[in-house]
């Protein structure tokens, strides 16, 4: 991990406040809503937090896909993230790994905030770190309270676009503030520093086995070659 | 923690099996803490332990003991001349054992910690700020600090296992 610097001074306090307080969503129960509900293309079909598309939307959405440049960034993310829609999705094989290792998949491990979830945007007052122009950003909060998990990963992504990922935590590092990437655990960091991903395809996880909540805000990027509304 | 050397050759490969096939106390849940100090069987807990259990609870089970008296084989450390205490701690994936200071059973001794399997992506021991990674089953670290805040989890994909040594103080 690179560190960038320390940038507490933009985080808002009204912003801090509701990142401390807000219970967040249990993962990977929500998982549902995960990357595909930031995507320009796939955010239509979206209704509400826990909806499956119907079979016909799902098909529909696929041929609307394959329509498309499959050159496109875009549409080659949307593409990847679109199983998070498919109706017949199961959980336990989208999670084989974790269910073969012997993690409850359907257990509260984490707290997911996502932008449809908080009354601010990131974005309104771009992060000074974040070369935002012309790209397309997604950003979440992850908390975890004390005994909240996140099992060794590697995040889904499409080894042909150029990624970035940030990390930075709204709360002080506490002993038991567990984050890992590779062989590495980041500690002694405080709200504000900012990190970011050397290698977007690290395994990387994270727990909580201290005595306080732990909040941190993740940031990526990638170039969008075409003008999209992006939201 | 101080690494004092490697001592793979001593390890038994029946000892992984044992630990593997039996499943140990789960704790803290199986002990019955707070049922234990209501009837006087237990000593109060120190302030660490009371934390944890505050913020944790006593009812859930975070990773697997495995004291001598329950396995079938006994351990002589060829680097120890001193009277000693033995277990195993097993994790699970997503088992843990929050950060804590030991109690004071643990102050007159020293303590040492050795991995029984090849470390893997996700099996983390914190000391203080300190992880231990990369080890080799057999590794051998000394605590240097009884008092070090510690803690360990594994959220890697398969169990766990570490034998923990505690020297009474004693001369044998």
């Amino acid at each position: 991990m690179k560190y960038i610097g320390n940038f507490f001074n933009w985080i808002k306090p009204e912003w801090l406040n509701e990142v401390i307080t807000h219970p967040g969503f249990e993962m990977p129960k929500h998982s549902l809503r995960n990357e595909a509900r930031f995507n320009p293309i796939l955010k239509s079909y979206i209704k509400d937090v826990d909806r499956v598309l119907s079979q016909q939307e799902y098909d529909q959405l696929i041929t609307e896909l394959d329509a498309m440049d499959s050159n496109d960034n875009v549409v080659r993310h949307a593409r990847i993230h679109s199983n998070y829609l498919d109706p017949k999705r199961k959980l336990d094989e989208e999670y084989g790994m974790y269910h073969d290792a012997g993690y409850d998949v359907w257990a509260d491990h984490f707290r997911l905030m996502e932008k449809f979830d908080v009354s601010f945007d990131i974005l309104e007052d771009p992060p000074p770190f974040l070369d935002w122009k012309d790209k397309h950003i997604t950003w979440w909060f992850s908390k975890m309270d004390p005994g909240h998990i996140m099992p060794m990963h590697i995040d889904k992504a499409d080894p042909n676009i150029k990624i970035h990922k940030y990390w930075m935590p709204w709360t002080n590092y506490e002993k038991g503030h567990i984050f890992m990437v590779e062989d590495r655990v980041i500690t002694d960091y405080r709200a504000g520093d900012v990190f970011m991903f050397e290698n977007p395809g690290a395994w990387h996880g994270a727990v909580n086995i201290g005595h306080s909540p732990r909040a941190i805000l993740q940031i990526t990027d990638y170039k969008i070659s075409r003008n999209l509304d992006i939201v | 923690m101080k690494y004092l050397g490697n001592y793979q050759d001593w390890i038994q490969t029946s000892w992984i099996d044992d630990i593997l096939s039996i499943q140990g106390f789960g704790a803290p849940k199986e002990f019955n803490i707070d049922k234990e100090i209501a009837l006087g069987q237990r000593s109060t807990m120190h302030e660490s332990e009371r934390k944890v259990y505050k913020v944790y609870g006593t009812d859930k089970i975070f990773f697997y003991l495995l004291e001598s008296k329950c396995l079938d084989f006994d351990i002589q450390p060829p680097w120890l001349n001193e009277r000693f205490d033995w277990w195993v701690t097993k994790m699970y994936p997503g088992q843990f054992i929050p950060v804590h200071r030991d109690g004071p059973k643990h102050l007159k001794g020293k303590r040492y910690w050795m991995p029984l399997q090849d470390w893997q992506p996700g099996h983390i021991f914190m000391y203080e700020n300190i992880s231990i990674t990369k080890y080799i089953a057999g590794d051998l670290w000394e605590y240097e600090d009884p008092l070090a805040i510690h803690g360990a989890i594994n959220i890697g994909h398969s169990p766990r296992l570490i034998l923990q040594v505690s020297t009474t103080g004693e001369t044998v």
